[in-house]
């Protein structure tokens, strides 16, 4: 069926802010629709609150709102922009469940819109636990018994039917939030209350435990001829009990039977045909391997994080598959490169793909490491090889956590089998590192098996690599004969592990290996869907099938997994590099192993090259395709990680030096260069002992900002308020030593802190924007909220700062970006650190100032001057932006959310309006922290913030809000005759704080964390703000910048407007406030 | 572990890893692009006179169960694989394919590069072939491999075709059972040139009582059972060949409704007076598609034959062409204009889902409930 003609504006809506469980896979189905709809002619309007994404640049829909995902809001754009259709299956859950509701509040009724790919009654069909269970019953499939609970009560009578343990299942919910397996009656009353807390309709499915069965996904796609295909069979390799976003997972499946393989389409097709999905759906099931019982466990009728893991490990762009077909078009009008077109697809292949996912345990101390029916992964790497055992090692050397194999993890190898297996019991982060170690020490597959229900084939692959490990550190480098080498490389070892267990050089190993003509060879993955794409990946296993051109190339380094401290805003960039590269006529070779992005996508690149950002495998693709450079300054740490041995072995690295960048991170050699500059700098110090570190801070004087040299996203700084948590830090903390420094600089106290993002040609430099954070300085940037253009820094101090900027670009001789932090006190301007490269907030000031930085940086490492792009001139921004950072303290629960130097932020929205307050006000509101206009706020500060409590306490009650506060914080307001109500600490009695959170009695909770020196954790009252949603502050600059949020909006209401609007009005500024720097 | 080597007429060597039996085994070297589904493969009759080149690497995984065989025993000449799982983790297995192929006698070859091989056989078309753990000279196996007899001509249905009559009663495993319970339950005699036991289930779970017969029993024996309708099976080698069956199916037409697929459908179409040749390379694997000319529909279908009925070489205003492979034109499957009679080229059984081929069964049904 030709694509429709009644329709001609279609309204997409994103997934909002990265968290776990709705990553950057959206950005890249939403992109894909984007692109995929305009082909067809299409007009689309996109709303996304995420303004680090690919698919709000202005130049992917014809209009882009970066306005808060909440009904309100889409309301008021349908009614701004009349679109005839709703695009509901590409937006992730948040887009799924938004869609769902302006159904059922009547919005797209009143205004006309058809929701296209999946309906209304088709996403209850799939999402309604209810409703789901009895559509599978109709069509004879079973489900796990279960049963829906509105109460606790109810719960209880229910797994006391079901029997212990059962699984609780939030309804509305991604990732799994709030819900887990129970063993018994306690854990159940804690569970089912947080998850009905979390259920947008305040139900629970309280359901049979499969765990331990096998689980296997299905990635299926309907058109609207009711043609059905399979693109992709899932293997969960860990069994049920893990979630799927946590589960480590093959692509095809690989020990499953051909009959339950069919078993499974059949069932999935019935249920697509029931369900009445257009697009793509994702179907998950249990299956008990000793019974053959199959049970459907969920189904998402949506692009999903499995849908993009399907489309990157088969090359069906799922996302832009199922785009057109909600456009009416079916698969019979769609190309496939085998033959003809789509709906005779059929997986093919003869590769295997593993996903791995990516924690960050190492950022929660609090969090346990245990994983289970909630998701905790930040991100994912794939790989893909010609063997099981190839692609598993490629996935873990993706993983960008120092390990470049599966042996010697952490202290694993130390320890005794008993003491291995114990620490199998409970699925956890370090499962397989575990089992290398423990089949290493000579526990059985059986053993092994019985701990953790992983497949006797999985084990008995990695019992070979053990083995084979073993046989050749026995033997040592020296005795190892060729044909042993080289069936290492086959076998999917890496140089670099192979250097470790044989104690050499890498480089020993690559030359030898060189020498015997045993290097990797790629291969292409067919891509389907698009007519052209050239998407590669390497093995030691088979010959070299990839033709290379003779255009001019450049190669960019991706930026690996997610994680938090480096996410989307380093693929934007990625990608924009690749945009330029087009624009510029050269071919652009992207390497990148994260599944979710949109750099992987086939079209983003010339080239594609799906492989791990490591010395070995950066290195192959170089020596094969011979690029006149590459591009390291993009993908955050990752390939600055190895841009010196790229250096170091012939590659050409574009832009800013890897000796520049390098030289940045080393304190010492930074701060002499500042003393060069003439810029000040907190004073500092580098101790490689502790009676240094001492020494040092006496000099200095507390407080102190402490860290161990070389981090990424603040891991490991500290507030250090005296020397007795000095040393405890020094000692317990990071270990202080020689070979590990540490650096100590002072605290700067309730200083403004600001950044730059900055463009430079070596000689000259551009401003892009000053952004100045809400937050003190003491928080990192990356968790900070901010604001552009600055709202409080004075003229005199913007021009210091974009001065010292210029001058240290200059220094640094950078071509392409730099990011500067500064923090301003007692009015003077700090330097704090400064990055030559891609910051994290590059696509935020693209998006503010219509200035597309990378792009701009992309052609500068190609040699263009800043002089060549008249479209650098300084602005006057008429508008305000407001960034604000998205934690995932829901996910863990037993972490105290404060916010401090280490950053813990998985992602980011923006609010844009014509004043801070508004914008603001609608940064948190797309948080999903809604601030209230009226109601009761509950005021318990540190002592410390208890003189300037009181005006905010004014402001307060000015806006009519009742006040409730400790006895402390009480005291303060009452002399000040404030009126206000006390309320008791929990330890003080009852009815306290707990008492009135739960009650909903509170509206907003403004709390200044005591301190973890504190006598009283207080750490409660923002836990339990956190599971009930409650709207809460941790810092007084954070609390003055809501009440001022909260009192712009009660005075008026803004006026709506898209990102290419708000770039109209940017007028060319005459005034000096924020200067062009550049001619 | 025992080196192997596996040869190809035109040339072509491996050196690689016995497994199974060890000895040395002949047959044309055909492959298969399926993800998974090696049990069926093995047990599929259609496979004699062949060894079977697996493009996915992993196989073995799952090992070997009862339950997904497709007849009594593994058929193919050999099997040659890039990696042999070493652990098999089915709770359900009974037999490694180790083990498995050892016992009924197969050999098979793994850790060589079956992506080459496949890449050759794509390019030149099937080859003989000679798998060996015993002569390890290649050149002297190469010279074995042109000088073994070709399937050409061979008739390989009387090697495989059971050789007693006997009712199959075993259905689809139940939670297959698409809930169609027919009313009625027709009588057919299935002749068995190979057949796989899943066509049978199929058979049996849309409302047929399956009478099996060798493929040798003659038109005369078959109406002795009073059916109501005659299934053509499956079944290996040169269609040609099987000239006695040609002669009982010609006796049939008209009389009785019939229903063949892949050889049946071979048979009927030479019945017919059409004429049958042997294909480049054949086509193998669940995965080619094929356009019910009707309905316009495409079918992703399972496959395994190496021979096609000429589409010029039948009768036009006898026959009417239904199915054709959308990938190289050839035919899939014709009816006759006159007589209850359909067949198709392609395995209809082993698709998924009412949605693919599985509506050729109630076709047949359809077709014996309006001639009773």
């Amino acid at each position: 069926m030709p694509k429709r003609k009644d329709i001609k504006k279609v309204l997409i809506i994103g997934s909002g802010p990265i968290i776990i469980g709705q990553a950057c896979e959206f950005d890249y189905s939403g992109t894909q629709a984007c692109k995929a709809l305009r082909e067809e002619g299409y007009e689309i309007v996109l709303v996304n609150s995420n303004p680090a994404t690919i698919m709000t640049d202005p130049g992917i829909a014809d209009k882009t709102y970066i306005e808060p995902l909440t009904v309100d809001s889409l309301t008021d754009i349908i009614e701004k922009e009349r679109p005839d259709a709703l695009l509901s299956n590409l937006g992730g859950q948040t887009g799924l469940n938004l869609s769902s509701e302006l159904y059922k509040q009547g919005v797209l009724k009143k205004y006309n819109v058809e929701i296209i790919g999946v309906k209304a009654d088709a996403i209850e069909r799939g999402e309604d636990r209810e409703v789901f269970k009895q559509t599978m019953k109709s069509l004879g499939i079973e489900v796990p018994q279960s049963e829906i609970a509105t109460t606790i009560e109810e719960a209880e009578a229910i797994a006391n039917k079901l029997q212990y343990p059962v699984v609780v299942r939030p309804a509305y919910t991604m990732g799994g939030t709030g819900g887990g397996i129970v063993y018994n009656r306690e854990e159940l009353h804690t569970v089912t209350a947080r998850g009905l807390n979390a259920s947008m309709i305040r139900q629970v499915l309280i359901e049979e435990a499969v765990i331990g069965w096998e689980e296997l996904e299905l990635e299926v796609v309907r058109d609207a001829k009711n043609q059905k295909i399979t693109v992709c069979f899932i293997e969960n390799i860990d069994p049920m009990g893990v979630h799927t976003g946590d589960s480590f997972c093959a692509a095809p499946m690989l020990t499953v039977p051909e009959a339950l393989q069919k078993k499974m389409q059949d069932y999935s097709y019935r249920i697509v045909d029931a369900i009445g999905v257009v697009g793509g759906t994702n179907i998950q099931f249990a299956h008990n391997p000793k019974t053959g019982r199959l049970v459907v466990i969920e189904i998402n009728p949506r692009t999903s994080r499995s849908s993009a893991l399907a489309s990157k490990a088969t090359g069906f762009p799922i996302a832009r598959v199922s785009t057109k077909l909600a456009a009416g078009i079916t698969m019979d009008e769609l190309p496939y490169w085998r033959k003809g077109t789509l709906e005779k697809y059929e997986p093919w292949g003869d590769y295997v793909v593993i996903k791995f996912a990516r924690w960050a345990f190492e950022k929660f101390p609090q969090a346990k490491d245990i994983l289970g029916t909630q998701m905790k992964a930040v991100g994912e790497a794939m790989s893909i090889g010609k063997s099981f055992k190839e692609a598993f090692q490629k996935a873990i050397r993706s993983l960008e956590i120092k390990r470049y194999g599966l042996g010697g993890a952490k202290h694993f190898k130390d320890l005794s089998a008993d003491e291995l297996k114990k620490l199998l019991h409970a699925p956890s982060s370090e499962r397989v590192f575990l089992i290398y170690e423990a089949l290493r020490q000579g526990v059985s597959i059986d053993e092994l098996f019985d701990l953790t229900h992983i497949h006797r084939h999985f084990l008995g692959e990695m019992k070979e690599l053990v083995e084979f490990e073993v046989m050749i550190v026995k033997k040592g480098w020296k005795a190892l004969s060729s044909d042993l080498l080289i069936k290492a490389k086959e076998l999917g070892f890496s140089d670099r592990y192979l250097a470790g267990i044989l104690q050499v050089q890498e480089k020993e190993i690559r030359e030898k290996r060189i020498a015997l003509g045993k290097i990797a060879a790629f291969c292409a993955v067919p891509v389907s869907g698009v007519q052209d794409a050239a998407y590669y990946y390497s093995t030691y296993i088979g010959k070299d099938e990839v033709p290379v051109s003779k255009n001019r190339k450049i190669m960019i380094l991706g930026g690996g997994p997610n994680r938090i401290g480096q996410g989307i805003e380093f693929d934007y960039c990625c990608c924009h590099a690749a945009f330029a590269l087009k624009e510029e006529g050269f071919e652009s070779i992207m390497v990148n192993c994260n599944p979710e992005t949109v750099s992987t996508d086939y079209d983003t690149s010339n080239k594609l090259y799906f492989e791990p950002v490591t010395v070995e495998d950066v290195l192959a693709i170089y020596a094969k395709e011979k690029p006149e450079g590459v591009i390291v300054q993009f993908g955050g740490q990752t390939p600055l990680n190895v841009a010196d041995e790229l250096k170091a072995n012939g590659v050409h690295i574009l832009g800013t030096t890897p000796e520049s960048i390098d030289f940045a991170e080393d304190r010492e050699r930074f701060r002499e260069v500042m003393i060069k500059l003439g810029i000040p700098q907190p004073e500092s110090g580098t101790a490689r002992s502790l009676e240094e570190a001492v020494k040092i801070a006496n000099q200095i004087g507390y407080p102190l900002m402490v860290r161990p040299s070389y981090v990424l996203g603040g891991r490991g700084m500290e507030v250090i308020y005296d020397e007795a948590m000095l040393r405890r830090y020094a000692l317990e903390a990071i270990q202080v030593s020689p070979e590990h420094p540490m650096l100590i600089d002072r605290f700067l106290e309730q200083a403004t802190e600001c950044e730059v993002d900055a463009l430079s040609d070596g000689k000259n430099t551009f401003i892009g924007a000053v952004m100045e954070h809400i937050e003190y300085a003491g928080i990192h940037s990356g968790d900070s909220a901010c604001a552009i253009p600055p709202r409080t820094i004075k003229a005199g101090h913007l021009k210091t700062i974009e001065e010292y900027t210029r001058k240290i670009a200059e220094e640094l001789k950078v071509v392409g970006l730099i990011n500067v932090q500064y923090a301003i006190c007692n009015d003077k301007v700090y330097i704090l650190e400064a990055n030559p490269r891609a910051s994290r907030t590059v696509p935020i000031v693209s998006k503010m100032t219509g200035v597309s930085m990378a792009r701009i940086a992309t052609k500068l490492m190609l040699g263009k001057k800043l002089s060549e792009f008249p479209e650098l001139k300084a602005m006057k921004l008429p508008y305000v932006g407001v960034k604000e950072a998205v934690f995932p303290f829901n996910m863990f629960p037993e972490v105290d959310p404060v916010l401090g130097p280490e950053m813990r932020a998985t992602g980011e929205v923006m609010g844009m309006a014509d004043n801070f307050g508004v914008a603001f006000y609608k940064a948190q509101t797309a948080t999903g922290n809604k601030l209230p206009l009226e109601g009761t706020v509950l005021l318990t500060v540190a002592d410390k913030d208890k003189k300037q409590v009181v005006s905010l306490a004014k402001k307060l009650a000015k806006l009519n809000f009742k006040i409730k506060a400790t006895e402390g914080t009480a005291a303060v307001l009452a002399e000040e005759k404030i009126p206000v109500e006390v309320i008791k600490k929990i330890y003080e009695g009852r009815p306290n704080i707990e008492d009135a959170i739960k009650n909903r009695e509170l509206q907003l909770i403004i709390n200044t964390p005591a301190g973890k020196d504190s006598k009283y954790d207080d750490s409660y009252i923002r836990m339990m703000a956190i599971q009930l949603k409650i709207p809460y502050v941790t810092t007084l600059a954070a609390a003055n910048a809501t009440v001022e949020g909260i009192e712009a909006v009660k005075k008026e209401k803004d006026t709506l407007r898209s990102l290419q609007e708000y770039h109209a009005s940017l007028k060319q500024k005459a005034s000096n406030v924020v200067p062009a720097s550049c001619c | 572990m025992k080196k192997a080597i596996l040869a190809l007429e035109d040339g072509l060597w491996f050196e690689g890893v016995g497994f199974g039996a060890e000895g040395e085994t002949f047959g044309e070297v055909v492959f298969n692009t399926g993800l998974t589904g090696y049990q069926e493969i093995l047990t599929d009759p259609s496979y004699k006179g062949q060894m079977v080149a697996m493009t996915y690497p992993h196989i073995g995984n799952y090992g070997i169960n009862v339950a997904d065989v497709e007849s009594s025993r593994p058929w193919v000449e050999g099997f040659i694989i890039k990696e042999l799982s070493p652990v098999v983790s089915n709770y359900r297995s009974e037999l490694t394919l180790n083990d498995y192929l050892k016992k009924f006698n197969i050999i098979g070859i793994q850790g060589i590069d079956t992506r080459k091989l496949v890449k050759h056989l794509r390019t030149v078309g099937a080859r003989k072939g000679v798998i060996s753990t015993v002569e390890l000279d290649h050149k002297k196996l190469i010279k074995k491999a042109k000088n073994s007899p070709s399937i050409e001509g061979v008739d390989l249905v009387k090697e495989v075709t059971r050789k007693e009559p006997y009712l199959f009663e075993e259905s689809m495993l139940t939670d297959f059972d698409w809930g169609q319970s027919k009313k009625k339950r027709f009588n057919i005699v299935a002749v068995d040139s190979g057949v796989k036991w899943n066509i049978l289930r199929k058979l049996n779970q849309h409302g047929f009582k399956v009478q099996v017969v060798p493929a040798h029993a003659t038109a005369d024996e078959i109406r002795a059972y009073k059916p109501d309708g005659v299934f053509l099976s499956n079944g290996p080698g040169d269609p040609a060949a099987v000239k006695y069956l040609v002669e009982t199916v010609r006796k049939l037409i008209g009389k009785l409704p019939i229903f063949g697929i892949c050889l049946g459908h071979q048979m009927i179409g030479q019945a017919l007076g059409g004429k049958t040749s042997k294909l480049k390379f054949g086509h193998h694997g669940n995965n080619q598609p094929v356009m019910d000319l009707r309905t316009r529909k495409i079918e992703i279908t399972s496959q395994n034959h190496n021979f096609v009925v000429d589409i010029a070489s039948l009768p036009k205003d006898e026959v009417e062409m239904t199915h054709i492979n959308l990938n190289d034109k050839t035919l899939e499957g014709f009816q006759h204009k006159k007589y209850p009679l359909f067949c198709v080229q392609y395995h209809p059984e082993n698709s998924p889902g009412p949605h693919d081929s599985d509506y050729l069964f109630t076709r047949f049904y359809e077709l014996i409930e309006k001639n009773s």
